[in-house]
């Protein structure tokens, strides 16, 4: 299938009208002009190129059945000479959709059958595949031997890695866990997928170091995540966690306020914000505990206010709205590109579900429903055109039938024809049988013509007159054009078999033309009668799909609605709990200082 | 204090996996609802596909029957020494595309994607074809350049190509017009 970056050399232009679509992920346009190409037959069957493409714009595009189809037939294909490179690319694409299929054991069976003509990207992608697999099957050492066959300067490498790794420390591996894991975590790289990564990595890292009480190793890791990342958060909460362990709650205090500062909310902010006043405690600084009690009230109460404001939103159906294309038409929007355009409130609580998995492909099929809504009503409003100029065509093919207009064209051609071929045989003859007198042209027959009158009427007059003068002038112009036509007549023969030549020539192209009319003529009654009956079916089922497709973008909006719904509602009541925490928290404080007998808080 | 930070994860790790629990029962029926929603979705595309298809080829055989239909392709090179903005496209004198290029669609056509430029009819007999070809070319300043050919219409389907080719031996671009067997 055509890779990322790399120039495609085209040899077959259907083909190549597909490429120009894929290239900008419209994937629907581009599977249409293969299949399109494929009922014309326009493309070289010989070149398997486009069947690969075909089934991995299935796989892209959400087919995926369609795409493992496409892919067994052509490893089914008796009289396969598909080179090795093919059967790897058509293996790899089969075991891609069974692997996002969830079928881990057909995936394993296509991937393991692969050579080695992949290129470098595919394969590495293959082995982070299969090493997932084994993963889900708890085959860690399997995995981890993956490392030794991945090429080297992929991204996927890490991946593998860090799941590796993750996979072993929760199978109590943890030294081989976290010897992988280590790697990472402290790899510099440009790169933005891996600082990702080595993120996440110590993450990781600090987190199985914290359960297991190495509260200073697990600092460790913690101070290697970058302060503008993704994991900078879940970084300084934990941190802080391990600061307090160790008893150094200042330091805690420090992590937790700076992540109170950090603009965008998250889970780990607001819990954040209860540990404060919590830490505050613990040193007895009540009325600072108290004071960031409260501050954590007023801002729980405020992001709950406006989580109700979202919760609304997304009912009164706003939520969807924003996620609707801003073009219609618009083929290929990337969900991504949707997403910026979200409000800060809404994006504020439901960031991390944006960039689940399961949001981004509900989203996408919204997008893709919405433009085959889209295509169908195109198609409705076309049809009428379809028809007028169908009318239009069959009125002129019925007027010119009425006419009569073929007809004495045809025959006239006929007849030009025959006069042609008279005219052949007798060039033919005069090449066999010199006879000087067939080319002589009129202006010369007219002279000769002359000459022959002048010498009569002389005779007439000849015993009147002396005229021998001109008898002898008349002689010498009747010798020198004789002579004139009896030495030129291979030139002649040679200029009248030129323009036959030329006639033919001529005549060859009117034959075309007219075998082209004829043809079209013939055929125009039953593709007229055909096409209406096709017009008319096609409009049915545009209408029957139109319904079907409505109900399907109401289910998806709901679907989209309901994770939205979900999620702003589950972050309430967290927050809720943490509001409720903070209340209690507060009156236990002012219940340890109004009684004396009760002490401390400790 | 270390009750109440056991206190607190005991709490969350409850809340947790309270809503885990319930989100499992839930997460199987979700599960099945998403799955029946997949596939009436893969269901609608497929059906969709193939009416596409149907539509196309009955477009096609009745606006452009295959003994007048006459297609022009473009395709560019790797671009480095033309930058194309925009493509007019006549046939006997007689404007029939004008194209505007999107950076998404020249890319596209850089990694060797061929554009459909324009389709129709044309009797038989010999035609003229002029492309002229406008954008930014060596050392960034504009260009405009035209290629001209005469064809020959049959009573098949004629093919052309209007193909930009980077020349770089003189670090020129060239443009060619190609009529397909």
């Amino acid at each position: 299938m055509a890779d990322e970056d790399t120039h495609h050399s085209v040899t077959d232009l259907s083909y190549g009208v597909s490429l120009y679509h894929f290239f900008q992920d419209k994937y629907f346009s581009a599977i249409s002009d293969l299949i399109v190409a494929k009922h014309y037959r326009r493309l070289d069957t010989q070149d398997k190129n486009p069947e690969l493409l075909l089934g991995g714009m299935y796989l892209s595009y959400g087919l995926p059945q369609k795409s493992s189809e496409i892919f067994n037939e052509l490893l089914d294909q008796k009289d396969n000479n598909a080179s090795a490179s093919v059967r790897d690319r058509a293996l790899y694409h089969l075991g891609k959709n069974y692997y996002q299929a969830g079928l881990m054991s057909k995936a394993e069976q296509s991937l393991i059958k692969i050579t080695d003509t992949l290129n470098d990207q595919h394969e590495a992608e293959r082995l982070y595949m299969l090493a997932n697999i084994y993963l889900s099957n708890n085959r860690l050492d399997e995995s981890l031997n993956l490392l030794n066959l991945i090429p080297g300067g992929t991204t996927w490498e890490d991946y593998i890695k860090f799941n590796t790794g993750t996979g072993l420390i929760k199978a109590e591996r943890k030294d081989e866990g976290t010897s992988l894991l280590e790697g990472m975590g402290s790899n510099d790289s440009y790169n933005y997928e891996k600082k990702i990564l080595k993120d996440k990595a110590n993450i990781a890292l600090a987190y199985t170091a914290l359960n297991s009480q190495e509260y200073q190793k697990a600092n460790v890791y913690f101070e290697r995540v970058r302060l503008n990342g993704s994991q900078t958060d879940d970084a300084l909460l934990g941190l802080g966690w391990a600061w307090y362990s160790q008893g150094a709650i200042e330091k805690a205090l420090a992590s937790w306020f700076e992540l109170s500062k950090q603009r965008q909310s998250s889970p780990a902010k607001h819990e954040a914000l209860i540990a404060i006043p919590y830490a505050f405690e613990k040193i007895n600084n009540h009325d600072q505990a108290l004071h960031e009690y409260d501050k954590a009230i007023d801002n729980y109460k405020q992001d709950i206010k406006e989580l109700n404001h979202l919760i609304q939103s997304i009912q009164s159906g706003r939520f969807i709205e924003q996620l609707n294309p801003g073009t219609l038409g618009t083929e290929s929007s990337l969900p991504a590109s949707i997403l910026k355009n979200i409000d800060p409130i809404t994006n504020k609580y439901l960031s991390e579900l944006f960039t689940s998995h399961k949001f981004h492909q509900s989203l996408q099929n919204y997008q893709e429903l919405s433009y085959l809504f889209y295509t169908l009503n195109h198609w409705r409003n076309n049809l009428p055109a379809l028809e007028i100029i169908l009318n239009e065509k069959r009125k002129a093919y019925n007027s010119k039938l009425k006419q009569g207009v073929q007809r004495p064209k045809i025959n006239r051609a006929r007849q030009l024809h025959s006069q042609r071929n008279t005219l052949a045989l007798h060039v033919q003859k005069l090449s066999k049988n010199e006879q000087t007198m067939e080319l002589v042209s009129d202006k010369e027959r007219e002279k000769l013509s002359m000459l022959v009158k002048a010498r009569k009427t002389i005779k007439k007059i000849h015993n009147q007159e002396d005229l021998q003068e001109e008898n002898d002038k008349i002689r010498l112009l009747n010798g020198l054009m004789h002579w004139d036509i009896t030495t030129s007549y291979a030139r002649r023969l040679w200029d009248t078999q030129k323009n036959l030549n030329e006639l033919d020539h001529a005549i060859k192209k009117m034959n075309t033309s007219i075998k082209s009319l004829s043809n079209t003529w013939q055929q125009a009654p039953t593709r007229f009668g055909g096409f209406h009956q096709k017009i008319k079916d096609k409009k049915t089922r545009i209408n029957q799909l139109k319904s079907r497709m409505y109900a399907a973008l109401k289910e998806q909006e709901q679907s989209l609605s309901k994770m939205a719904l979900n999620t702003a509602i589950e972050y309430s009541n967290r927050l809720k709990m943490y509001h409720d925490r903070a209340l209690f928290a507060k009156a236990r404080i002012y219940d340890s200082l109004t009684s004396p007998d009760k002490g401390s808080t400790q | 204090m270390r009750h109440f930070i056991s206190r607190l994860l005991i709490i969350n790790i409850f809340v947790i996996f309270s809503l885990f629990s319930t989100t499992s029962l839930l997460a199987e029926s979700s599960k099945t609802t998403t799955k029946n929603i997949n596939q009436t979705i893969q269901n609608l595309k497929n059906e969709v596909l193939e009416l596409n298809r149907d539509l196309f080829i009955l477009e096609e055989d009745l606006l452009f029957s295959a003994n007048t239909q006459v297609n022009v392709f473009l395709s560019m090179d790797s671009g480095k020494l033309f930058k194309l903005d925009s493509v007019q496209l006549k046939i006997d004198d007689k404007l029939v595309s004008n194209y505007l290029y999107t950076d998404r669609e020249i890319r596209a056509l850089h990694r060797g994607g061929v554009q459909r430029l324009y389709i129709g009819n044309l009797t038989a007999g010999e035609h003229e074809i002029t492309a002229l070809f406008i954008g930014v070319g060596p050392n960034q300043r504009d260009y405009k350049r035209g290629a001209t050919q005469k064809i020959e219409k049959t009573d098949e389907a004629l093919y052309i190509e209007l193909k930009i080719i980077d020349n770089t031996s003189k670090e020129q671009p060239e443009f060619d017009v190609k009529v397909w067997e």
